[in-house]
């Protein structure tokens, strides 16, 4: 059912933590942010990973590519260990890892025109000898954007932002990587735009042929552009499954929350909404066993106490759930 | 209870900003109707002027830049636009009411929760402190805070976005108004919360027979909770109509074309439908239609005049010059 076999991307054990002041005696705590996460993609794989704000989305996507250091864990690229690379040879990675980040009103410089931009990675990466070849490649990155040449001179700040998400990017493929981390590429943008970026992310996924993470907290988006979705809550991944069958059959208590409370634009079809009791707990003082047992309807005793497994249910899908 | 049974009738609104840029025309000829009990969204993407109408509505504009000129805003059958800012105070602290987007920005950081609550419920009733802090707890007791009386002694950063939500709808119903007026109140929350804030909404209007006004983006978040839609583009409302019409029956193209560009959660697509261009400016708008510019159903006439809103079929108003459904006028 899974046409990718060959890993190019192996996360083991991974943890993040982050120091933070908590209360009003100001002490110092630390936080997981990703804790404990393990799982691979395959190369030519599309993979969602989806979940609330501040569950460690970013964090994990900024540590595949190598813009943070993890605090313990493995991360395995092509078959290489890069988790603790530095200096020259964590930046000759870039050439294959890359990143577009969510607000594409402060991930581009604005001081540099759109080819400045574009040009900057060719030159650190020496990929074209003449200046006219510089441009070329420029131009054809920005046109398989659905930019034109006229743009190449003028700056962030005169572009829409669509257009800003489109030069970012065409930044982050004109060097070819291997593997992109698209942080909420559309979050920011409209519903019109947002299909506009999520068609061209989908045709460009053909012809560049990369691999890549699909950050995002709307399920529709990640339904549209990817094959698998890992499900992450409070620094833990919870679910994965293939796409199709993620969305027929949810397994983990959380991913049935989640999609239940997606509004679905078809007004025949209302959710029965329903109020009830409750927060999602703080990352400063997780509940001792399952991050999930107190707005869970499984609870049981065994939740509190110990963090279920991810452990495979079914060929292909993951869930971290003693009542599965 | 007034005749027809209309809790806000918006007449022809015509808001424009003075700025240093140029004049911004950001409502034009904004026309739209609530009936009490009834859960109107009105939609748009950023810039259509849903924040100008909710602010000119509860006249809370600032004057300058923004400038009214023309239109009414009847409620229960008197034009707020005529009050005087003494009745105006009044009108918001009894009957309208209004949420924000971000709630940090609307409840004060240097006050408790407690405090806030008990100030505005003393400032329009006249009780004890004691009283009004009885009251503020039932009113976080009724959107299901926990611990409503912890809650009450804390500070606006040291709840989570949910509950600060929680605690600025609790506020807004203090006072029971008449009309709630939701400006993207879920936006910056999580969808679980999301789910948890709407359904606060739904079950307020049951219990209190609350109007609503649900501003948003988000054609789900309409569809779930609203009997009705306004569908606003670059400052004009470009079709009005009951929630089935709307969506299942969009007479306008813009309407229909983003219907068509949300990814669908319940079936693979292999490409999402496009509008093509960008929204106008609204310093320079396009002539005529605002949208024709992005339309694929232009006619000659929409580049020369602005098509009137009409009530096209019954109960479905739609501002279109060629609308779908085979309905020429
Ligand atoms: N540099 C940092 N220092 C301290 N804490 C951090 C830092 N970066 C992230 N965090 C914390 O780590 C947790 C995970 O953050 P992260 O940005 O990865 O979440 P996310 O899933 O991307 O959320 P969102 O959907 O809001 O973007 C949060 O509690 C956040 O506050
Ligand atoms: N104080 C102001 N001064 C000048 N222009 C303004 C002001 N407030 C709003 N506008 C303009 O009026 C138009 C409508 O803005 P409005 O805030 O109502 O949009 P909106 O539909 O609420 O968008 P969003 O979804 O981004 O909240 C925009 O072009 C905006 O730039
Ligand atoms: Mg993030
Ligand atoms: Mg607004």
């Amino acid at each position: 059912m899974n046409q990718y076999n060959n890993p190019i991307i192996e996360v083991k054990n991974l943890l993040k933590e982050f120091d933070v002041i908590k209360g009003f005696w100001a002490k110092k705590a630390k936080i997981k942010a990703v804790n404990d996460v393990s799982f691979t993609i395959n190369e030519g794989e599309a993979v969602g990973l989806v979940g609330e704000s501040g569950c460690g989305k970013t964090t994990t996507g900024r540590i595949l590519v190598r813009l943070m250091e993890p605090t313990a864990g493995k991360i395995i690229f092509a078959g290489k260990d890069i988790s603790i690379l530095k200096g020259n040879k964590l930046k000759q990675l870039r050439r294959e890892l890359q990143m577009v980040f969510q607000d594409p009103f402060s991930s581009l410089n604005p001081r540099m025109t759109v080819y400045d931009i574009l040009k900057r990675p060719l030159e650190i990466f020496k990929i074209a000898k003449t200046s006219e070849e510089k441009k070329q490649i420029a131009l054809k990155a920005l046109q398989d954007v659905g930019l034109k040449s006229e743009h190449l001179t003028r700056y962030p700040h005169e572009f829409s932002g669509g257009q800003r998400q489109r030069i970012a990017i065409a930044r982050a493929l004109i060097l070819k990587p291997r593997f992109v981390v698209l942080d909420e590429p559309t979050s920011a943008l409209d519903v019109s735009v947002q299909a506009q970026i999520l068609n061209l992310l989908r045709n460009l996924r053909k012809e560049y042929s990369f691999t890549y993470l699909l950050i995002s907290h709307d399920l529709s988006v990640v339904r549209f552009l990817s094959d698998k979705i890992m499900v992450m809550y409070m620094g833990k991944l919870v679910e994965v499954a293939p796409t199709s069958e993620l969305f027929k059959e949810p397994l983990h208590p959380y991913t049935k929350l989640l999609m239940s409370s997606i509004p679905n634009p078809n007004p025949r079809n209302r959710k029965k909404l329903k109020l009830i009791e409750g927060d999602i707990p703080s990352l400063l003082n997780p509940p001792p066993g399952c991050f999930f047992a107190p707005r869970c309807p499984l609870r049981t005793p065994e939740c509190d106490k110990t963090f279920p497994k991810l452990r495979e249910v079914k060929k292909g899908h993951l869930v971290a759930c003693f009542k599965v | 209870m007034k005749k027809n049974g209309k809790i806000l009738e918006v007449q022809n609104l015509k808001v424009y900003f003075d700025t240093e840029e140029g004049i911004v025309k950001a409502l034009e000829d904004v026309s739209f109707s609530l009936k009490r009990s009834e859960i109107l969204g009105v939609i748009g993407e950023t810039g259509s002027g849903k924040s100008v109408t909710a602010y000119t509505i509860t006249r809370l504009l600032p004057q300058p830049p923004g400038m009214i000129l023309e239109g009414k805003v009847l409620f229960e059958g008197e034009d707020l636009l005529k009050k005087s800012e003494n009745e105006m105070l009044d009108i918001r602290g009894e009957k309208i009411s209004m949420i924000f987007q971000e709630p940090m920005t609307a409840l004060n950081p240097v006050f408790t929760v407690e405090e806030q609550m008990t100030d505005v419920i003393s400032y329009h009733e006249k009780i004890s402190k004691k009283q009004a802090a009885e009251k503020a707890i039932r009113a976080l007791e009724l959107v299901k805070i926990p611990d409503p009386s912890l809650v009450m002694k804390k500070y606006p950063h040291e709840l989570s976005g949910g509950m600060r939500q929680r605690v600025m709808i609790a506020l807004a119903l203090s006072c029971e108004p008449e009309l709630l007026i939701a400006d993207e109140p879920t936006t910056a929350l999580d969808v679980t919360i999301q789910a948890q804030i709407l359904a606060l909404i739904l079950e307020m209007r049951e219990k209190l027979g609350l109007s609503v006004i649900m501003i948003t983006h988000n054609f789900g978040i309409v569809s779930e909770i609203c009997d009705s839609v306004a569908v606003m583009y670059a400052g004009n409302i470009v079709e009005f109509s009951s929630i089935y019409n709307v969506f299942e029956n969009p007479l306008h193209p813009y309407t229909e074309g983003l219907l068509k560009a949300i990814p669908p959660l319940d079936k693979d697509v292999e490409s999402l439908n496009v509008i093509p261009g960008v929204v106008p400016n609204l310093i320079h708008p396009p002539s005529g239609c605002r949208f024709h510019p992005r339309c694929s159903r232009k006619l000659d006439i929409c580049e020369k005049k602005p098509p009137k809103l009409v009530e096209l079929t019954d109960g479905h108003f739609v501002a279109c010059h060629n609308p779908l459904g085979g309905g020429k006028r």
